[in-house]
């Protein structure tokens, strides 16, 4: 995948450095370099291309309304969700109204790993679109008009719970830090003191012997404990448990504006306050029933953190040719997001033969503080292009019939990119940042989503329905992933209150790498994600 | 949990009171239609005169309740403020009613923490992948496998055919096949490397040593 020019620099933490093996005497040249000319502790970057999806790739919230329609509001309008899809939407309202949105999920997910299989549901509170939209009319100018709205919603919900497990008789987990290790040439007494380049990984792993030196043919080479069963030939038992937390919460401030009923225009700024925790526990064990060799098991405790704040613009338009018919158009900028990431790990190992136990924090190389990070995450851009056909646009609600909207949507997920926030950033930090951003752009693609609903409306009762399709972000169609959406709905609107209640199923399939490893063929899990949504939106027209 | 329905139910009645305008007739639909709310310019101006006229009454019951807000004036002027901290020419008074004057000087620092890196990963595994499985047996040894895991292909590296754990398994000939990917235990000179052994760490120099590894 990597060119020999643009792969010199493969990954760097601390002040290690990690090249390709084809220049040893250049690279040692650099090594020395850089033991000068970098403080002990520098300002450090580093982060995994999965961040980048975890921000793009969600189904769209909202309002109880625009939830049954599958969410489809790129042209609709008239909803407090446009602030959040297309803001000229907001250039319907000439009245005022306040929402609010809570929700219910309940989550079950089956995740399948090496022929084996496994389910976990898991249930948290949510919540959609809420806020107040002001719509003002001008009586020197019939038909224009201007709405201010300040909306709240959560974006994203990372609530979840990952389990699986499967035999694997070709890699371990913990060859990512024998991988790692040899191949920064630092020694054993530099990764396992305090200041170790690799706190997080190999630092544990070495203090705790899961990985150590072995020499085979006069060779010394680095070795994993789970190697000695691998290469009897037998299994491995691998089990991983993940659990997420936290969301996307955000807020914004919209404006539409209406010209002649006609054109519609609106912007809004979005600021996304990002919340974000994961616990993963991954553990491998030897199958075997040989008490000799060299291998019992082992335990890997990631605990991981990320808090930020953001901001974004949205712009579009709607247009109403004529009666009936109105044609959106939405771009969505990217987010910028100032992040920060907080990170403590633990080793557990059990060997045989001599039989010892070992466990190692990575807060006995950090000076007892967890591992801390401040980078920059620029989200991708998304346009949304849609139309609607509204069957009766009368100001007798009696007499209002129906409307069938849909929306389609670009997301330019290989645009996601990272950089580091540091002012001291030297060259090699930008040269991973930019080869984290290239393979970003390698691995993942720009998709187009799909979502349409409609709404047949009696006097003051609604029944609504929707649909929604979200495409695979993976360049390499042999992962599969998208996101299917079906979403049914009620609504009152009477004495100036109006009630929406909403149901959406949705069946996410995704895959999950529990480690990747250069000299090997990764394997991976497919996960198939069962979730109901439940939410109620009351509104209060003022 | 129970304070988000509490407020949840709270802000809703407190909203249902205040829709009274569309109690009576039709309750618009704005999806649809959005009839017209024209501002009156009239009720405006009454309505910021009686905000004028409240704001002043305030303000005198205030001067009657306290002296310290007698010179207190439309304009918010700083001097007058009774948060204000007076440097020279002029009273001390009020100075120690500030709710946020501490006699000593207060600083604030934040601490570095000890590690920047939280994370990394090695850019070039994001190639490859094969979940191809194969059957496994149980028998008295354990688990065992009724493929051998030569049906595995590497695709990481292209050219490179299939790779069955050579990297640790050297050809009997002693000849190296495969160089590049090779984790060998090499540490630059430069990185003040120590060529331990499994035993434990022999280094000197106040580093940390390993545990022993028992036996």
């Amino acid at each position: 995948m990597q060119t020999a020019t643009d792969a010199d620099v493969l990954f760097t933490q601390g002040h290690a450095t990690l090249f390709l093996d084809t220049n040893y005497f250049t690279m040692k040249k650099y090594l020395l370099l850089l033991q000068f000319i970098l403080p002990f502790h520098s300002t450090i970057f580093a982060q995994v291309p999965e961040d980048a999806l975890r921000y793009s790739f969600y189904p769209q919230n909202g309002t109880a309304r625009s939830l049954s329609i599958g969410g489809a509001m790129g042209s609709l309008g008239g909803d407090m969700n446009a602030v959040f899809v297309n803001p000229a939407g907001l250039g319907f309202f000439k009245t005022s109204e306040f929402v609010l949105t809570p929700g219910f999920m309940f989550n079950t997910n089956k995740a399948s790993f090496r022929g084996s299989s496994s389910t976990y549901q898991n249930n948290n509170f949510g919540f959609g679109t809420s806020g107040l939209v002001e719509g003002f009319s001008n009586s020197n100018k019939p038909g224009s008009s201007i709405a201010v709205a300040f909306a709240v919603t959560q974006t994203a919900n990372f609530n979840s719970i990952i389990q699986y497990k499967g035999l694997n008789n070709y890699s371990s987990f913990s060859e990512q830090f024998a991988e790692e290790f040899a191949k920064s040439r630092y020694s054993i007494d530099a990764v396992i003191s305090p200041g170790s380049p690799f706190p997080f990984t190999s630092g544990p792993a070495l203090n705790t012997y899961l990985i150590d030196t072995v020499t085979i043919n006069g060779i010394q080479v680095i070795k994993a404990a789970p190697e000695y069963i691998l290469d009897a030939g037998k299994a491995l038992m691998q089990e991983i448990n993940k659990t997420t937390k936290g969301g996307i919460t955000e807020l914004s401030l919209g404006f539409g504006l209406n010209k002649k009923d006609k054109w519609f225009w609106g912007g809004s700024i979005g600021m996304p306050l990002i919340n974000y925790t994961s616990n993963t526990i991954f553990k491998e064990s030897d199958t075997s029933n040989n008490a000799n060799n060299h291998f019992k098991s082992f335990e890997f405790n990631d605990n991981f953190t990320t808090r930020g704040i953001g901001a974004n613009i949205k712009v579009g338009v709607i247009y109403r040719p004529v009666e009936y018919i109105r044609l959106g158009l939405a771009i969505h900028s990217p987010t910028y997001m100032s992040l920060t990431d907080k990170r403590t790990t633990t080793i557990a190992t059990a060997l045989e033969n001599p039989v010892a136990n070992f466990n190692t924090s990575s807060n006995s190389l950090t000076n007892d503080k967890p591992g801390e990070v401040n980078y920059a995450q620029l989200t991708p851009f998304k346009a949304i292009f849609s139309a609607s056909y509204v069957f009766r646009e009368i100001s007798d609600v009696r007499k209002q019939r129906a409307f069938i909207t849909a929306d389609i949507e670009y997301v330019h997920h290989k645009g996601s990119s990272f950089r580091t926030e540091s002012k001291d950033a030297g060259a090699q930090q930008k040269s991973y940042y930019g080869m984290l951003n290239k393979v970003i752009g390698d691995i993942y693609k720009g998709n187009f989503n799909f979502r349409a609903g409609a709404e047949l409306k009696f006097n003051i009762i609604m029944a609504r329905l929707g649909f929604g399709y979200y495409g695979n972000p993976y360049n390499d169609p042999a992962l599969k992933a998208s996101r299917m959406q079906f979403s049914g709905g009620l609504g009152y609107r009477n004495k100036g209150v109006f009630v929406d209640l909403t149901y959406v199923h949705t069946t996410t399939t995704d895959v999950n790498f529990p480690y990747r490893l250069e000299d090997r063929a990764n394997t991976y899990a497919t996960l198939k994600q069962q979730k109901g949504n439940i939410a109620i939106t009351l509104g209060f027209k003022l | 949990m129970y304070t988000k329905f509490l407020l949840f139910a709270l802000s809703a009645a407190a909203f249902s009171s205040c829709s009274s305008s569309y109690k009576s007739g039709q309750t618009p639909d704005d999806v649809y239609y959005s009839p017209a709310k024209f501002v009156n310019e009239n009720q405006n101006n009454l309505r910021n005169e009686a905000q004028k006229e409240d704001r002043d009454e305030r303000e005198i019951r205030m001067k009657i309740r306290n002296r310290r807000w007698s010179d207190f004036d439309e304009d918010n002027n700083y001097y007058n403020s009774p948060y204000h901290y007076c440097t020279c020419n002029c009273s001390n008074y009020g100075y120690y009613y500030n709710p946020y004057y501490h006699s000593w000087p207060v600083y604030t620092y934040s601490v570095t923490p000890a590690n920047h890196s939280p994370r990394m990963v090695n850019l070039r595994s994001y190639t490859g992948y094969n979940n191809k499985v194969v059957s496994a047996t149980k028998s008295a040894n354990g688990i065992n496998w009724v493929s051998p895991p030569a049906s595995y292909n590497n695709s990481n590296r292209s050219g490179s055919g299939n790779l069955i754990r050579q990297i640790f398994t050297p050809s009997p000939s002693g000849n190296d096949k495969s160089s590049n990917n090779t984790r060998t235990y090499s540490p630059s000179t430069s990185s003040s490397g120590n060529n331990n052994s499994s035993s434990g760490s022999n280094s000197s120099s106040g580093k940390t040593k390993r545990p022993n590894r028992g036996g």
